[in-house]
């Protein structure tokens, strides 16, 4: 056989001829990013992502279908491969219709997966919907009580009628949890021999404890009043939080083994260096604090309060970090809470001896405004029924039907691949910006429900043909086909057939290739 | 006729067509021409009908179907209405042309036919007519030189034509005395033809036949000279032949009468008829139906013709297009019978390798390493195509070539396959050209007739089968690798070289593809000396190549050149420089994938490298014009605009790159342009040409290059809100200065009444209702119409 020798970053490699440069690095364990190659199937050449580079001749080819040759000099990780790649993701991205997260979880200050939990709701599924909530919010049946709810600002069922009642759906997962006989309690890693003092048992304290101990970390809350919930135990009226519920809420976060050490103020109970000895991380979760305050920790502060790294929350004291109204005085207890779940991040990082980046934040494609005739679409997904109060009034909550009742006025405006969907990946690895080519004028969301288990978001496609390739070899009656051509090439079942007709056999091998969330599971399964 | 909704179509038409054309899944493009000509478009349920009763899958219909832009999905209005928008057109103002038939039909924005399903509108790539332009086809009657305010009369003149067409009578055949007679050449190219010259012909075989006189008439191919369409040349043995332009058949008579002995006497009282004629031929009055115009008699034409050289249009405006004899008579096929009985294959390659014949498509790749690597190449079956899918905007050399000379065109695919051991092939012709398609048909029918295609040509042990594939209107199956798919019955989506189709091309099989203008070339060559080629040109560019010259340009027309010719020499000498005594600014070569080159730099020659190293390339030979009026980002809009329609969307540089160049451009031709969008233009242009799959996505953003580099203060002053050219209709506005004298040409000329018509006071343009269609600029007779 014969053979073509190359060098591919530097090494030397023998390949047969007529290999692909993509079958050449893949023998190197090299690897190139892919979005329309699929093994089995011919190359299409399409998305471009798999770009290298031949030093020898400055040329950059697409490897899965460029035959490695004899004399190339490949790399395919420097700077100009990463910025074609990047520009072939903006541009794909540019011309991505299509969410990653739905509005109310980017509204969510928590970013709480408020999406699966309507749709566990939905499902009657209310043990794994507190489990969804509680990944993110620690004090639901609290908070579902007290939140302003920005999330349902976000909620695009509101430029139909009104919006979801997340808040009241939260709530409602949260007290049959509570009420239930054995109220959820998340895993807790294997315990590290670090320990974490958090000064203050207000939203921020209490969830940066609930998160931490589950990374097997000690925690330990020191608070100077005598019952814990700053804010929520002293500035809210009972008539908006009843205090038997934030008492129960606290007490599965001491179930979970977080200490507290109440009636305990620093500086004059215990001195700061106590704990500093003591104790391998602070936070400070004080809430409202005072220049002389700030002092005793020594930590650089600005003129609102505790100065933080916007993503990290550490202070000028790499092990100290703070949250919260002692960073800056907000009202929304969602936002101090939300502080907590990411102080718990980057604490586990510091403890860990990792980079302190906090919690890193994923890429998440945008659709803009939406505009005329587009809710249409969304709303394919939805009851079209009005928002119907709860039948014991708004401060009741709701029973179990009413609350499957609400959460069927959910449109599902989140993505079924939001872990899957390579688009998301590679965007967030080479740091795409997809406003880079945006132009003001977009095409129009659209979604496809003709069938029984797949839903096809045109789009969100990236015209890869994968599907096409795929229902033509597997001799589909209709299968799915290429129309038009150029920027408006569309992919969709031949002759006007329904999508029914179009994947009868091979639906299940379409969603899973398809490189984005254009063809997905309507429960959602990645 | 009735549209008929697609329940009501008759289905057995459709059995009818696959029964004559096949239903293997090859065949899907000529089934869904064949269905579309039946019904004027595809109704839904034959499509169906198709997918139940061929091999064709649901998937190639629909893929195929929408995939070309002649076919379509919608039921049309009686008559269709083409607006060329090729670059001569859009130069000319088409885009106004458009507006102005659209605002006629009341035909509303987003729609393209009107509420009496009378016409439909559309918009075509180019019609190859450019040195009509702007062109406009309704059915088969084409229109030049239309004008936005005479579309009203174009319109009615087309229904009045329509209602009595059918009655024209047949003309009698004369019996003539004899054989030596003088010759009345008629071009019969399409530019010609647009213009009118079957009427003409009409009007002279009527006159011959009624006074009886003694004269042949003898169609030839295109003169060339297309800017003074239709030609009629009296060639009479006794004297110098003279040469009409511009003939219409309401002169024919005069003419004839001029040259020819009347038989009676009452003819000889007409003759005197001819001062008149005179007259007539001298006055330049404009109409705006130029099917009537009548101008003035062309003058010598030595500076148009005396630089060229004649090798692939060998005996231009002299030869018989479909003559087979008279193709024979100057030297056709001699070439052919000397390769078969005396040169070995072999031998023909190193023959074309000695004339050094680069490809005339555009890239300039030697001819005989293509054809060296295809008779080298491995394979049971080889085949040859001709590449006639001339799609550039601009651009009519291979229209000219295959209408004019298809003998010559066959000669070199026969010589070719001989070389490289195909026996099978295709002459692959774009849909928009039907009168090349026609005479391509001709002739291949007289070869196999004559036994110089089929089995054993000409008694040798070689035979070749060749067959005419038309495209279905898709500018990148230029494009070798898409131009195959096509032919395979597939969308013209083009896929990654290596492997060349010279290992692996149609269905699998080596195959080689030139150019028409490669082809034509290839018989003059093998019957001189290999060195009679090469001493032409310059160093690494010999022969000669074929330009579409149009645009603002004096002489337009077709040429053929020694290559090292400089462009300026073409445009001012051959051309006569820029039209209407204007400033010639710049040259577009190469159409949409090639560059502009500033006057400054039209001392550059004529050779593939010097035109790449300006940014631009030759392509396939469009040549275009402009003058001071021209908006070079205008320019660089209108064909980036083209090339991202044109893009298959197969890759992600093309299909959205080039999208988003246009999305800048767009908005700096609107005065929305910022500061950084020069720099995001360049970048992602340069992106672009990088990394596309394809020559289309490669190359589409060299006019965007070219004109940032030699024309960025262009750029710059649309960003800072102003057009220099006065182009841009979303950076200017009119207005009437006080040399306007009151006299409501322009009110009555406006077609959205925004100047009120009042008599003897000084007219005024009321901005809000004003679209800008320049019609007022260009009726004032006072020139008191200013653009700011």
């Amino acid at each position: 056989m014969r053979m073509s020798k190359l060098t591919i970053n530097k090494t030397k490699i023998s390949v047969p001829e007529g290999c692909t440069l993509l079958e050449a690095t893949n023998k190197l364990g090299v690897f190139i990013p892919t979005m329309c190659y699929k093994d089995g199937y011919d190359n299409f050449t399409s998305c471009m992502l798999c770009i290298v580079h031949d030093i020898k001749t400055n040329q950059l080819l697409p490897a899965c279908s460029t035959p490695a040759e004899n004399g190339m000099e490949i790399e395919t990780d420097n700077e100009k491969v990463h910025e074609y790649r990047k520009a072939a993701l903006e541009l794909l991205l540019s011309d991505h219709i299509g969410d990653c997260l739905a509005p109310c979880q980017r509204t969510c200050p928590a970013h709480m997966n408020i999406p699966l939990m309507i749709r566990q709701i939905q499902s009657k599924q209310f043990e794994e919907a507190i489990i969804t909530v509680k990944e993110d919010i620690a004090l639901p049946a609290v908070l579902g009580r007290i939140c302003p709810a920005p999330c349902e600002k976000g909620c695009n069922r509101s430029k139909y009628d009104n919006p979801v009642s997340i808040c009241l759906l939260k709530r409602f997962v949260a007290d049959v949890d509570l009420k239930s006989s054995k109220p959820f309690l998340p895993e807790c890693l294997e315990k590290s021999d670090k320990k974490v003092a958090i000064i203050g048992s207000g939203p921020t304290g209490l969830a940066t404890a609930y998160y931490l101990v589950q990374y097997g970390h000690s925690c330990t809350i020191f608070d100077k009043n005598k019952i814990p919930g700053g804010m929520l135990q002293y500035g809210v009226t009972d008539d908006l939080l009843a205090k038997d519920i934030l008492k129960s809420e606290v007490e599965l976060i001491h179930k979970l083994g977080v200490e507290f050490q109440l009636n305990t103020e620093i500086g004059k109970d215990i001195s700061f260096e106590e704990i500093n000895k003591k104790f391998d991380a602070i936070v400070l979760a004080t809430g409202k604090i005072d220049s002389n305050s700030i002092s005793i920790y020594s930590v650089e502060e600005t003129s609102r309060g505790v100065k933080v790294d916007s993503n990290s929350y550490q202070t000028s004291n790499p092990k100290i970090f703070a949250g919260g109204n002692a960073v800056s005085e907000g009202r929304m207890a969602i936002k101090s809470a939300a502080h907590g779940k990411f102080i718990a991040v980057s604490i586990n990082q510091f403890l860990n001896g990792e980079e302190v980046t906090g919690e890193r934040k994923k890429f998440d494609s945008r659709i803009g405004r939406l505009q005329n005739g587009e809710i249409k679409e969304f709303l394919k997904e939805a009851e079209i029924i009005p928002f119907q109060e709860p039948a014991g009034g708004l401060l009741t909550g709701f029973s179990d039907d009413e609350a499957i009742r609400e959460s069927e006025r959910c449109m599902h405006c989140d993505c079924r691949k939001p872990t899957s969907c390579k688009l998301r990946i590679y965007s967030q690895k080479y740091n795409a910006n997809q406003q880079r080519y945006k132009d003001k004028n977009r095409k129009k969301f659209e979604r496809v429900t003709q069938h029984s288990h797949v839903i096809y978001e045109p789009g969100k496609c990236i015209k890869c043909g994968l599907c096409v390739r795929i229902t033509e070899k597997a001799g589909e009656d209709f299968g799915l086909t290429f129309i038009g051509r150029g920027f408006n090439v569309r992919l969709d079942v031949p002759l006007n057939e329904s999508l029914e007709n179009g994947l009868k056999k091979v639906a299940a091998e379409c969603v899973k290739a398809c490189p984005t969330a254009a063809l997905a599971f309507i429960d959602g399964g990645e | 006729m009735n549209i008929l909704t697609s329940n009501e179509i008759e289905l057995s038409e459709v059995d009818k067509i696959i029964k004559k054309i096949g239903t293997t899944p090859e065949k899907v493009i000529p089934i869904l021409q064949a269905i579309q000509n039946q019904y004027n478009y595809l109704p839904e349920a034959a499509l169906q009908r198709v997918s139940e009763i061929t091999d064709i899958t649901p998937a190639s219909i629909t893929g195929v179907s929408t995939f070309y832009s002649q076919f379509r999905h919608t039921p049309v209005g009686k008559h269709i209405i083409h607006i060329c928008n090729g670059t001569a057109c859009h130069v000319k103002g088409a885009d106004f042309v458009y507006d102005a038939f659209k605002r006629n039909l009341k035909i509303r924005l987003e729609e393209d036919t009107d509420s009496e399903r009378l016409f439909t509108i559309q918009k075509v790539a180019c019609l190859g007519c450019c040195t009509l332009a702007p062109v406009v086809q309704i059915d088969d009657v084409t229109y030049g030189h239309v004008k936005p305010d005479g579309v009203p009369k174009i319109l009615k003149d087309f229904l009045g034509l329509h209602s009595n067409g059918a009655a024209t009578k047949k003309s009698k055949k004369v019996a003539y005395k004899d054989n030596n007679l003088p010759e009345i050449r008629l071009g019969l190219g399409s530019c010609c033809v647009a213009s009118g010259s079957g009427k003409v012909q009409e009007s002279l075989e009527k006159t011959i036949a009624e006074t009886g006189t003694q004269a042949k008439v003898k169609r030839v191919g295109c003169v060339g000279m297309c800017h003074q369409v239709p030609l009629m040349e009296i060639c009479n043995p006794d004297e110098p032949s003279v040469l009409y332009a511009r003939v219409q058949p309401e002169n024919v008579k005069d003419i004839i009468q001029r040259h020819f002995k009347p038989d009676s006497l009452k003819d000889k009282l007409q003759i005197n008829s001819f001062r008149l004629l005179e007259n007539l031929l001298t006055d330049e009055k404009w109409e705006p139906v130029t099917r009537y115009s009548i101008d003035v008699r062309e003058k010598p034409v030595a500076n148009f013709l005396n630089r060229q050289k004649n090798i692939a249009t060998e005996y231009c405006g002299v030869i018989d297009p479909i003559d087979i004899k008279d193709y024979q008579d100057k030297n056709g096929f001699q070439a052919l019978k000397k390769c078969l009985s005396k040169l070995s294959p072999g031998q023909v390659i190193d023959h074309i390798r000695e004339s050094s014949l680069r490809g005339r498509g555009g890239a300039g790749f030697p001819t005989a390493q293509k054809w060296q690597l295809v008779s080298q190449a491995a394979g049971s079956a080889k085949y040859i195509v001709c590449n006639g899918d001339e799609g550039d905007p601009g651009a009519f050399m291979d229209r000219m070539i295959l209408e004019s000379y298809p003998f010559r065109v066959i000669e070199g695919m026969i010589l070719a396959a001989y070389g490289v051991g195909a026996n099978e092939g295709y002459l692959y012709i774009r849909a928009e050209y039907p009168l090349a398609v026609k005479r391509v048909r001709e002739a291949l029918n007289k070869c196999y007739e004559f036994g110089f295609l089929g089995e054993n040509i000409l008694g040798s042990s070689f035979s070749l089968q060749l067959k005419i594939m038309e495209g279905a209107g898709a500018f990148v199956c230029g494009e070798e690798t898409a131009l195959l798919q096509s032919i395979e019955g597939k969308r013209g989506m083009p896929y990654r070289r290596p492997p060349y189709p010279a290992e692996k091309g149609l269905w699998g099989f080596p195959t080689l593809i030139n150019n028409t203008e490669t082809f034509a070339t290839i018989p003059w060559i093998l019957s001189h000396k290999p060195a009679d080629f090469s001493e032409l040109g310059t160093v690494k560019s010999k022969g000669t190549k074929v330009f579409a010259l149009a645009g603002k340009i004096a002489r337009g027309g077709l040429i053929e050149v020694p290559m090292g010719i400089t462009i300026r020499q073409i445009v001012e000498e051959i051309g006569g420089g820029a039209a209407d005594g204007k400033r010639f600014k710049a040259v577009q070569i190469g159409g949409p994938s090639g560059g502009c080159i500033p006057a400054e730099l039209a001392d550059i020659s004529v050779d593939y490298e010097a035109l790449t190293e300006a940014g631009a390339m030759m392509g396939s030979g469009g040549l275009l014009v402009m003058d001071e009026t021209d908006c070079m980002v205008d320019i660089a809009r209108y064909f980036l605009s083209f090339t991202q329609d044109q893009s298959c969307g197969k890759c992600t540089f093309c299909r959205i790159g080039t999208r988003r160049m246009l999305d800048i451009l767009d908005r700096i031709c609107t005065g929305q342009g910022k500061k950084d969008d020069l720099d995001s233009l360049e970048t992602l242009a340069i992106k672009t040409k990088q990394a596309s799959l394809c020559g289309l996505g490669k190359t589409a953003p060299n006019p965007v290059l070219t004109t940032l580099k030699y024309f960025r203060e262009e750029y710059e002053a649309h960003i800072n809100g102003f057009c220099p050219s006065k182009k841009c209709t979303g950076l200017i506005q009119y207005s009437i200065t006080d040399d306007c004298i009151g006299c409501t040409i322009c009110a009555q000329k406006c077609p959205v009444n925004a100047i009120p018509i009042i008599p003897y006071e000084k007219h005024e343009i009321n901005q809000d209702r004003c679209t800008k269609c320049d019609t007022c600029f260009q009726v004032c007779p006072k020139d008191a119409v200013r653009v700011n």
